[in-house]
């Protein structure tokens, strides 16, 4: 009976042991699985860390000093300054609205067609500084869309056009003009589009066929490349942007004539 | 033991779920990492000098935490992660949404609808879904052990 119950308990210190182990062995398997799959994670994490690395070198949008710019423009910021405000005597109590528009971008379309006129009158009225920031960022968000309908770069071609309208004294109509033929988004704009914009800003001879060698010769990539680094600089992502004496606006704001004309008027008390 | 043996197909479910949308968003960001950037700028949260880093930084979260996921390892970390980053998410939309910004300009094919009505449809349901994923992350976290998984919990 005593030698039954010791070799019974030795059974179970035996099966306790072998538990024991079969225990340690998973632990251990456990923590090889861990640790062999937290490396991989690790390295397949690293891996693509690459991409975005490599991507982003070949696209170091600098700015280059030696672009011409349009009539007016500066290299501080490259933007197109409208209105008598700029260089009235109390210029620096006017309070300044700069907006960030991509040529192809719908909702700028859509800004324009709600509130464009209004602010172009406050502007023309001299009583805001106005500054319109062309962007070039759907280029890149439409380039399949617009290489298949024949129209590579639009915003880029857009921007140089609107430059050399700027040059012949054509800022705020061809502006206007623009936005009034914008293509469906994608489709892009096309050298003869640009012509018929200038067109029907009102543009003749000699000025139009200045424009159109203008445009031809790609004058002003050089300077809607800086405009659209300035862009990426400031962290700007989404257009149009309204920027009202350094405070970003509301879209609400922006796309309402009576919001934006209070929020002028605001500005301007202080 | 039958109801012990429900949980686990649920929780499973749930991380395979996780896993892909983790993956998914994290693939389509690393492919375009001005778009992910972009996107954090848009946001508006953070300065723009955050934007490079948070812009490379989200898809590998993002990808290393969907790996993980499907695998099966360290999941009861992952998943509260996951719903960390998701409940993040809620909180930036949110946030946007009450500062009266709309985040989708139109200009992706996103259907260009900036008007009130249509930004408010689309930005519930954007929270909806992120909250539902969020949950997704909760549940794993108290019930991490699923079938398939690498770990044996």
């Amino acid at each position: 009976m005593a030698k039954d119950s010791k070799s019974a308990k030795a059974a179970r210190e035996a099966a306790a042991q072998a538990r024991a182990e079969a225990n340690a062995a998973e632990r251990s398997r456990e923590r090889k699985v861990r640790l062999i799959g937290g490396i991989v994670v690790v390295l397949v994490m690293g891996s693509l860390l690459a991409i975005p690395l490599m991507s982003g070198k070949n696209k170091s949008t600098g700015t280059n000093s030696s672009a011409a710019l349009p009539k007016g423009v500066t290299s501080e910021t490259f933007g197109v300054k409208v209105g008598p405000a700029w260089t009235a005597a109390n210029a620096d109590k006017i309070p300044m609205l700069q907006i960030w528009e991509d040529f192809q971008c719908p909702a700028c379309g859509a800004m324009e067609k709600a509130s464009g006129a209004t602010i172009l009158q406050l502007a023309d009225e001299g009583k805001v500084r106005l500054e319109w920031r062309p962007t070039l960022f759907l280029d890149e968000k439409l380039s399949a869309d617009n290489t298949a309908n024949g129209n590579p770069q639009s915003s880029l071609r857009a921007t140089n056009a609107f430059g050399c309208a700027v040059d012949q004294g054509f800022a705020e109509k061809f502006h206007a003009a623009l936005f009034a033929a914008q293509p469906s988004e994608g489709k892009g704009y096309s050298t003869a589009d640009f012509i018929a914009v200038a067109q029907a800003a009102g543009m003749t001879d000699p000025a139009l066929t200045k424009f159109k060698e203008c445009e031809a010769a790609k004058s002003y990539n050089g300077w809607a490349n800086n405009s659209y680094a300035a862009f990426q600089k400031d962290g700007i992502s989404s257009t149009p942007d309204g920027i009202l004496n350094g405070t970003e606006l509301p879209s609400q704001t922006l796309f309402t004539p009576d919001a934006i004309t209070k929020a002028i008027a605001d500005a301007t008390k202080q | 033991m039958n109801q012990s043996n429900r949980r686990p197909i649920v929780a499973t479910i749930f991380r395979f779920i996780l896993a892909g949308v983790l993956l998914y968003a994290g693939g389509i960001k690393i492919m375009e990492p001005h778009g992910a950037r972009d996107a954090i700028f848009a946001y508006r949260i953070f300065p723009p000098s955050w934007g490079n880093v948070l812009g490379y930084a989200l898809p590998l979260l993002e990808i290393g935490l969907g790996l993980l996921l499907a695998m099966g390892l360290f999941v009861r970390v992952s998943a509260m992660i996951t719903a960390i980053l998701m409940l993040s998410f809620v909180i930036g939309i949110a946030s946007v949404w009450a500062r009266g910004y709309s985040i989708d300009c139109g200009c992706f094919g996103g259907g260009g609808d900036i008007s009130p009505a249509g930004r408010a449809a689309r930005y519930t349901q954007e929270i909806i879904r992120d909250l539902v994923f969020a949950g997704m992350g909760l549940w794993l976290f108290f019930k991490p052990r699923t079938l398939l998984a690498l770990e044996k919990i």
